[in-house]
C-alpha cells in the first residue's frame, strides 16, 4: 500500500513536470466553480478525515486511510499548481480570491495552532497526539482553510 | 472612509448587462462583482479602471467616498 501510494504521488509529480509543455496544457481552464469544487472538496475530506483521525486513530493509520483522504485534496492542489505554472498565479485567481485565500490562510494559522495546542495539553496520556498528531494537523488545517476561504468568498 | 460605487446602476443603463457578463468582460468571478456592487470588497486601482473602460465613463463617475469615520 504504501508502495503505491509513493507511486501515485511520483506519477502525479511528474504529470506536473510534463503537462505544462505538452499540448494537453490548453486544455486546462480553470473558472468560479473549479474554485469552489476545490475548496468544497477540502472541507468535505478534510472533515471526513479530522472525524476518522479522532473516532478510528489506529485503523487510519495502520491501513493507510488518511492518504487515501488526502489524495483527492492532493489532485486538486496539484491541478491548480500546473495551471499556475502555466499561466501565473494571478491570471487564474482573481484579486478577491486571493484576498478571500490570504484572509483564510491568516484565520488558519492561529486556529490550527490553538487546536494542536488543545491536543497537546488534553489528549497527552492517551497518546493520540504521538500517533496521528500529522493527520490531525493536516485535516485540521485543510478544513480551516477551505472552509474560511468559501466562507470569506460567500459572504465578503 | 467607505467606497461607495455606482455600478448596480451602470449595469442597468448599459444593456440591462448582467453581472456574469460584467465579470467576464472585465476578467474576474461573477462573486467579485457582487461583493464590489454590495460595497464590501474595494476593487483595484486596475479592476477600477477596466470597469470605467467597460462602461465608458471615468472611475469618478463608478466610485465614490460615501463618509468619514
Amino acid at each position: 500500500m504504501k508502495l503505491l501510494l509513493f507511486f501515485l504521488v511520483v506519477l502525479v509529480l511528474l504529470l506536473y513536470l510534463i503537462i505544462p509543455k505538452t499540448k494537453w496544457a490548453s486544455l486546462l481552464n480553470f473558472s468560479e466553480r473549479i474554485f469552489f469544487l476545490i475548496n468544497f472538496l477540502g472541507v468535505i475530506f478534510g472533515a471526513l478525515g479530522l472525524v476518522l483521525t479522532f473516532l478510528l486513530p489506529k485503523q487510519i493509520m495502520d491501513n493507510h486511510i488518511y492518504e487515501l483522504i488526502l489524495f483527492p485534496v492532493f489532485i486538486a492542489y496539484i491541478y491548480v499548481a500546473i495551471l499556475a505554472k502555466i499561466k501565473g498565479i494571478e491570471n487564474i485567481y482573481d484579486e478577491k480570491q486571493i484576498y478571500d485565500m490570504n484572509r483564510a490562510a491568516a484565520t488558519t494559522i492561529p486556529f490550527s495552532v490553538f487546536f494542536m495546542f488543545l491536543i497537546y495539553a488534553f489528549l497527552k496520556e492517551n497518546d493520540l497526539h504521538s500517533l496521528v498528531w500529522f493527520p490531525a494537523y493536516i485535516f485540521t488545517t485543510i478544513t480551516v482553510y477551505s472552509s474560511s476561504t468559501l466562507y470569506y468568498f460567500k459572504k465578503s | 472612509m467607505k467606497l461607495g460605487n455606482n455600478l448596480r446602476k451602470c449595469r442597468f443603463e448599459k444593456e440591462e448587462t448582467s453581472q456574469e457578463k460584467l465579470a467576464a468582460a472585465v476578467e474576474v468571478s461573477r462573486q467579485t462583482i457582487i461583493s464590489v456592487e454590495k460595497g464590501k470588497f474595494v476593487p483595484s486601482t486596475l479592476l477600477a479602471l477596466k470597469l470605467a473602460k467597460f462602461f465608458n465613463k471615468s472611475v469618478e463617475e463608478i466610485f465614490f467616498i460615501t463618509k468619514e469615520n
